[in-house]
């Protein structure tokens, strides 16, 4: 379980967590909606511990990773796998380089026990056979692709994904949300996802959270978040125009 | 207690700004710098060989050829000047082996070296690890349990400091043969006139004096180009602003540094 307490973060003037206050359950998928700026990724890095937050706690399985030295934040952040928006696949290693790294990394796995979990681990997401292409050689859904197969290659407790749909065609996106919850159906793990696209919110989550303003505004099933009452995520979920959060981009403006 | 009066014009204020600015990012820049430096060293014991060789070959066995170019016209200009200079002054070209011999040596061999490398490896290194920090793949790194710093600065950090002083020595023999080239064919010197000269005037000590100023410059290259490079930010922008800064600063702070190893080392009497 994760807990996010009370958490602040700016950056120089730019505050963009005020208080932030969300959990992620067990074996759940919590989505984090919102705008663009919104602080979902903030939110997403704070609990990899890859930032600091300026206050608040984040408790993860109970120990608080905000003020742990770096080899014990090392050892929970195992537990963790993230898939980044562009995939951040490293560009100098092949496929299935790229898959087998956080195996080899770890050392505890014999070579040919990490070629049969690259295999298995690629057919998972359907892509078998393309181990040995480089990622420059990849479409924009394939690197997302292969980017969850490195994620899941590690077997992690937890996995985030940040904007899993972003840039991909509707066809592709819905591919990709089946994907995540096919994954999650048969590896059975915990998974935060953040991003603005409501269909695959709809689809992928146990739970969604909005987040506006530095702070969580509503948690609810994706049927509750569908037919909530609250002005900010009723106005963005039907991605209408009108409403509170244009007037404050008007303010802004 | 007298209360210290606070600047009152815009000016005063804008001044004020501009100067604690600057130096509150020296400073921070100077602390980052120390702790990747720590970092490194924590992290050296568990370097991965074969990163290590790959990282060796890549800045030293793909440098030879810039290093030797420049080495050898480094050494054949210096015999020439000095032979032409020399024979207007005393009639006749002497001292040509002395003068290439100690000035490759001491200077211009670990000098000339480590900017060759700043710019060619310095360079490389800055802009491949800004383009993994700005492509996040620096962040997937940590996310796959991974730290950069072990993974990515320690096996550069060994074979600079392994790569850099070789070819420093080697820059300084090719160097040597250049001069002897122009002093045999251009200048009518006698080879055992010219090797002998060499063979009196370099000591252990001359040759240990390079040797160490080598380390150091190679130590301030990998280290401003790592820290550019994972501190960098804002897309391709931000890439080609690290790599520029990491060159120009490794070269600025080699020239300086110069200096003062040279001062150090020879109130030590080394060289």
């Amino acid at each position: 379980m994760i807990l996010f307490e009370d958490v602040y973060k700016a950056f120089g003037r730019n505050r963009v967590l005020r208080g932030c206050t969300v959990d992620v359950r067990e074996g759940e998928t919590l989505t984090i909606i919102g705008g663009s700026g919104s602080g979902k990724s903030v939110t997403l890095k704070l609990m990899l511990g890859l930032l600091k937050p300026d206050r608040g706690r984040i408790l993860v399985d109970g120990r608080d990773i905000t003020e742990m030295p770096e080899e014990d934040l090392s050892e929970v952040q195992r537990q963790f796998s993230y898939v980044f928006q562009g995939g951040a696949l490293f560009d100098s290693l092949t496929v299935g380089e790229n898959v087998a790294f956080g195996l080899e990394q770890l050392g505890a796995h014999p070579p040919e026990e990490i070629e049969r979990i690259v295999k298995e681990k690629l057919a998972l997401v359907g892509l078998q056979g393309i181990e040995g292409l480089k990622p420059s050689e990849l479409s924009g859904g394939m690197r997302k692709r292969v980017s969850i197969a490195r994620s899941i290659a590690m077997s992690p407790k937890y996995l985030f994904y940040d904007e899993p749909t972003t840039g991909l065609d509707p066809i592709m996106s819905d591919v990709i949300n089946d994907l995540i919850v096919d994954l999650h159906r048969k590896l059975g793990q915990t998974g935060v996802v953040i991003t603005h696209d409501m269909r695959s919110a709809y689809k992928i989550s146990s739970r969604i959270a909005m987040l506006y303003e530095g702070k969580i505004v509503q948690v609810d099933t994706p049927e509750g978040i569908k037919n909530s009452s609250d002005p900010l995520v009723k106005q963005f979920v039907t991605g209408s125009a009108q409403g509170p959060i244009q007037m404050k981009v008007r303010a802004y403006e | 207690m007298a209360e210290v009066p606070l600047a009152e014009s815009g000016f005063e204020q804008r001044l004020l700004r501009f100067f604690g600015g600057t130096l509150l990012s020296i400073a921070e820049a100077l602390g980052r710098i120390v702790i990747l430096m720590r970092q490194t060293i924590y992290w050296l014991k568990s370097a991965q060989r074969r990163a290590v060789v790959e990282q060796i070959v890549a800045m030293g066995v793909d440098s030879i050829p810039v290093t030797t170019l420049t080495a050898l016209f480094t050494g054949m200009v210096l015999a020439l000047q000095t032979g032409v200079s020399f024979r207007r002054v005393f009639n006749e070209p002497i001292y040509v082996g002395t003068v290439v011999g100690l000035s490759l040596t001491k200077e211009l061999g670990p000098v000339l070296t480590a900017v060759v490398i700043a710019g060619r490896v310095g360079a490389a290194m800055a802009a491949e690890l800004g383009t993994m920090k700005v492509t996040e793949q620096i962040d997937a790194l940590y996310t796959l349990g991974t730290n950069p710093v072990k993974y990515l600065s320690v096996p550069r950090f060994i074979a600079c400091l392994f790569s850099v002083p070789l070819l420093t020595l080697m820059a300084i023999f090719v160097g040597i043969i250049g001069g002897l080239i122009i002093a045999m064919y251009r200048l009518s010197i006698p080879m055992t006139v010219y090797m002998n000269e060499i063979k009196e005037e370099i000591g252990w000590k001359e040759c240990t004096h390079g040797i160490i100023k080598s380390f150091f410059f190679a130590a301030i290259i990998v280290v401003t180009s790592c820290y550019k490079g994972f501190t960098c930010e804002g897309g391709a922008e931000g890439v080609g602003k690290a790599t520029t800064n990491a060159v120009v600063i490794s070269m600025v702070l080699i020239l300086v540094m110069d200096y003062f190893l040279s001062a150090i080392l020879v109130s030590f009497g080394i060289g």
